[in-house]
């Protein structure tokens, strides 16, 4: 025991001033740390710049194992270069994204000058900080689980820098760290109970006190504002899910399936934009003229979306909604619109009808703006659609015969050549392929010409019917762009080009473009199910909850009316209830012994001592079974050979087999105090 | 510069007095926050009304980080970050539990200490008792300037602590705090120990004193063997002996030569008085004092001490030299 003390207790004068350097396994412990902990946000960085970091991050862990330092006239042009990097990556623009890229690279930068404690501590702090960076990028399970792993091993170093002197067992080195990591895993299990109250429970803010910045790099993926040819090839490789949509009733048909986006009215012999208007809403209370006029003439369709984040304010819904939701607002030209940039999840209710009479009154100077064309554009499909008017003036007949021709001549495909200057005139008479943006485009420009109003519709056709769930998948491969055309008396009618051409685009969906799929792809269609039914339910459960959902749990409860004293009731109770359950772990008494021989032992003792004869710490058990021979005469025989027998396995350097082994515990956990028999008056028994 | 030096240290000054001052008024106010400036008896079991936690410097920069983090997670409403924030905080509310625990249930056995001489490193002993929790760790005790690092694995342990001893005679064990960081270093819990334990340090040992009285003029005590003294060991002839050591009738014996060694020279007395010490004061004098009992053990004379009020003697060995010293530290 001395020398066990002697071992353990070092004497410590403590000066103010230093304080002991570090370790060499508590800066591994580091490094590994900082490293898990760039890794979520290393998903959402350049790569270029991911590979840097990481650089940067490896050879100060090989001049912190080797205990060697850096030189400060390194260091310093080391930053600055770094930062100007970062800086470099994102175009120099302030952004979301280039914070959380200087923020990696001072992380990686900070594991050259790890010495003292406070070091150790303080880097951990921002490598925590870091995580919180990395979910602003992206929320995704994946980041989850990784930023959960991160946090284990901050803590497990934590833990490891604050301990003082080593541990009285001797444990191998990868002992050691298992355990390191258990405790950690083991603290932050205990802590769960409290953290799941505080998430549910602790008061949301129903509207932000500041607005996210937006992001510098790259924008998402996703339907833009304008359309030029070329835009959208990007989005026929993206399969990620764009909207998930669930139908109460019947769902339409496929071909009926029309999501609305942005409405693009002015195009400038290229590029297509939206009008100035566009935020005007109908509901507005300045607008200009009277909201257009909306009929339905077929039932309606009720559903729910939920929205990835686009960074965008445009909503998409069935084409048409009869009103816009909840905090949104709906356009002049049929979109919705809400207040500020989607940068979450949108989740929202609407009711679409699919026939419809959309404005069959056009005020003449939005005529003027829904006819209106560049000037010195295209000449050749000037000429061939004066030709056709002269014709056959009527707009019915200038859509079938545009249509037809479409039909006869043109084919669909992705990968279609440029186009020069006159982009309709090269389309129509050159290249004579495209898909739907070409289409749509062209057919629109031709309709003006022939003094037909029309506009390009962008958004997405078609949807995926996830079976697992009963849902429907809107991918944004799916992105499609249409026109509407106006016709006197029956207000905006769709038209969409691209059925004329690939009539099973639209009947079937895009997979209806993609020839046989291998072997694996059809595999691949399950397993896109199932982790696209994980994705939804984590969306809904984690990731949507919000200020509106935390009143409606708290209705669950009985609570109306959401006022500060009932937050603080419920508050309490449940924190209450989480403390009771981690204060309950935290205290229960140690196990045993493992050994099933020692536990048998132990409830043998436990038995003599309920029965009046406790053991003693100094006393062995041959002794101890001497004493209890005297105490308790009616047991003294089984006593003493249990003792005898223990004694022997346990201290003896006998082998004993393991049938005995396991006799002499069957026989100690049979053991029961026999109970002094009665003397009756009438005699001895 | 210095101006704003000296300034800086008058204002900590007036502000520890300040301090001080406001400390007494509370604790005459208060009497429950001397509780435990009076020395109690051993053992003494550390409970739940003795142990204090607050947070470290680094626990409060960890929860202003932690707030930040969570204001910005329930602005931009991201639950993922909000989770883990809060999953911090709860793990922080943890190990702060886990730091009360780790003190809970600590008793204090035994409190004992070498004895040293005055200026020296005293190593103070303290045994400690693990309670129901058998695995404590990153304890630390702290006296003043003194500090050790201990943990308890098996049941118990004995800790050193070793610190300055500037006085002779009886020191009380003193005020120790026992206190821990464990786990993650976010909160500190601590208590105090008050045993009602004493040591005794001996004086300070006069550093060149005169020789010991009673020498005779060569320098050498004087060496006579009487007939009843007790010889003895006996042990084989090594080159260089003396040959008027020799035991002739046991080499005849034995066989092989074999030499007579005496134990202790009988009859060699020094009286150490303290009357007879001249014009020292008394510091002075028991130093001088303390030094000659040293000295006439090492080379195995029997001393008298004579003090004021006691006599102790004639007599030699460890015990003897423990009631001298003894004596001579409780000299008031």
């Amino acid at each position: 025991m001395s020398a066990l003390a002697s071992r353990s207790a070092s004497v410590l004068p403590k000066p103010r001033s230093s304080a002991p350097a570090l370790e060499q396994h508590v800066f591994l412990w580091c490094a590994a740390s900082i490293f898990a902990a760039l890794l979520p946000l290393a998903q959402s960085l350049a790569p270029g710049f991911v590979l840097l970091v990481f650089g940067i991050a490896l050879v100060a862990t090989g001049y912190g194992w080797r205990q060697r330092i850096l030189s400060a006239w390194v260091r310093l042009p080391l930053t600055l270069f770094v930062a100007g990097a970062a800086f470099y990556a994102y175009d120099f623009r302030f952004g979301r994204d280039t914070g959380g890229a200087l923020l990696a690279a001072m992380l990686a930068l900070k594991l050259l000058e790890l010495r003292r404690l406070r070091d150790v501590r303080s880097v951990l702090s921002y490598s925590l900080f870091a995580l919180m960076a990395a979910f602003l990028q992206d929320q995704s399970p994946l980041t989850f689980g990784l930023a959960l792993a991160a946090t284990v091993l901050v803590v497990a170093t934590l833990a490891r820098a604050s301990r003082l002197a080593p541990p009285p067992s001797t444990l191998a080195m990868r002992g050691e760290i298992a355990s390191q990591l258990q405790a950690a895993a083991w603290l932050l299990l205990l802590s769960l109970p409290l953290a799941v109250v505080g998430f549910f429970l602790f008061p949301r803010l129903a509207t932000p006190l500041w607005g996210l910045p937006g992001n510098a790099g790259e924008a998402r993926t996703g339907l833009g504002n304008e359309m030029s040819p070329g835009d959208m090839v990007k989005l026929f490789s993206d399969e990620s899910p764009a909207l998930r949509v669930q139908f109460f009733g019947v769902p339409p048909e496929q071909s009926e399936l029309y999501w609305r986006g942005p409405v693009l009215v002015d195009f400038d012999g290229r590029k297509w934009t939206r009008s100035p208007r566009s935020f005007e809403f109908r509901d507005d209370a300045r607008a200009r003229d009277a909201a257009p006029e909306l009929v339905p003439l077929g039932s309606a369709v009720d559903y729910e979306i939920v929205q990835e984040p686009t960074d965008r304010r445009y909503l998409v819904a069935l084409d048409l909604p009869l009103a816009a939701p909840e905090f949104m607002h709906m356009a002049f030209d049929g979109t919705l619109y809400a207040a500020r940039p989607q940068t979450d999840l949108s989740r929202y209710r609407a009711r679409s009808v699919t026939s419809y009479r959309f404005e069959p009154n056009l005020p003449a100077h939005q005529r003027e703006t829904y006819l209106a064309l560049p000037p010195g554009f295209n000449p050749r499909t000037r000429a061939l659609v004066a030709r056709w008017r002269a014709e056959d003036a009527s707009p019915e007949a200038l859509m079938q015969r545009a249509l037809g021709w479409f039909g006869a001549e043109f084919t669909y495909t992705v990968e279609p050549q440029l186009l020069g200057r006159d982009s309709v005139d090269d389309f129509l008479f050159n290249t004579q392929e495209g898909y739907c943006e070409y289409y749509a485009s062209a057919f629109v420009v031709m309709m003006r010409m022939a003094q037909v109003p029309a506009r390009v519709v962008t958004g997405y056709q078609g949807a995926y019917r996830n079976t697992i769930g009963d849902y429907w998948v809107v991918r944004h491969s799916d992105a499609h762009a249409w026109t509407e055309v106006w016709r006197e008396d029956r207000g905006w009618v769709r038209v969409d080009p691209t059925s004329a051409v690939s009539p099973a685009r639209i009947e079937r969906g895009t997979e209806a473009l993609s020839g046989p799929q291998p072997f694996w792809g059809r595999l691949g269609g399950p397993l896109f199910e199932a982790s696209d039914w994980l994705q939804r339910h984590w969306n809904d459960l984690v990731l949507g909850f919000n200020a509106a959902q935390q009143r409606n749990l708290l209705h669950i409860f009985g609570l109306r009316d959401g006022s500060a004293r009932d937050f603080g009731l419920i508050l309490g109770i449940g924190a209450g209830i989480a403390l009771a359950i981690t204060l309950g772990l935290l205290l229960r008494a140690p196990r045993g012994p493992r050994d099933p021989l020692r536990r048998a032992y132990a409830g043998f003792l436990a038995r003599l001592a309920h029965a009046g004869v406790p053991k003693a710490a100094h006393e062995g058990p041959l002794a101890y079974a001497e004493r209890v021979a005297s105490a308790l005469p009616e047991s003294a025989a089984l006593v003493r050979t249990l003792s005898q027998r223990y004694a022997r396995w346990r201290y003896a350097a006998v082998a004993t087999s393991a049938s005995e082994s396991a006799v002499l515990r069957d026989d100690l956990q049979r053991f029961r105090v026999t109970r002094p028999t009665i003397r009756t008056a009438r005699g001895s028994t | 510069m210095s101006a704003v030096l000296t300034g800086t240290g008058a204002v900590r000054s007036l502000l520890a007095r300040w301090r001080e001052r406001a400390l007494q008024i509370a604790e005459n106010r208060l009497p429950a926050l001397t509780r435990l400036k009076q020395p109690e008896a051993l053992p003494i079991p550390i409970g739940r009304r003795r142990i204090y936690v607050l947070p470290t410097r680094y626990g409060l920069f960890f929860a202003t980080l932690l707030a930040a983090m969570t204001l910005g997670a329930l602005n931009y409403n991201n639950n993922p970050a909000l989770m883990l924030c809060f999953l911090l905080g709860s793990a922080a509310h943890t190990s702060l539990l886990r730091a009360y625990l780790n003190l809970r249930g600590l008793r204090l056995e035994q409190v004992g200490a070498d004895a040293v001489h005055a200026g020296e490193a005293q190593t103070l002993r303290l045994l400690f008792d693990a309670g129901e929790i058998r695995q404590r760790r990153d304890l630390v005790l702290r006296q003043g300037a003194a500090s050790t690092v201990f943990a308890l694995a098996p049941n118990r342990v004995e800790t050193r602590l070793v610190r300055a001893t500037s006085r002779r005679g009886l020191h009380p064990a003193g005020r120790i705090e026992v206190s821990t960081t464990h786990p993650l270093g976010l909160f500190v819990a601590w208590s105090w120990l008050n045993p009602q334990a004493s040591t005794l340090v001996y004086p300070a040992l006069e550093t060149q004193p005169p020789p010991l009285p009673g020498r005779g003029d060569r320098g050498q005590p004087r060496r006579r063997r009487h007939a009843d003294e007790e010889p003895h060991s006996l042990r084989d002839y090594r080159s260089g002996d003396p040959l008027r050591l020799m035991a002739w009738k046991r080499t005849a014996q034995a066989g092989r030569l074999m030499v007579r060694e005496y134990e202790s020279p009988a009859g060699a007395d020094v009286t150490l008085d303290w009357a007879e010490l001249g014009p020292l004061e008394a510091e002075a004098r028991i130093r001088r004092l303390a030094r000659w009992v040293v000295d006439a053990e090492r080379e195995s004379l029997r001393s008298t001490l004579i003090l004021p009020a006691t006599r102790l003697g004639p007599g030699s060995g460890p015990a003897h030299v423990h009631a001298c010293l003894r004596a001579l530290a409780l000299l008031p």
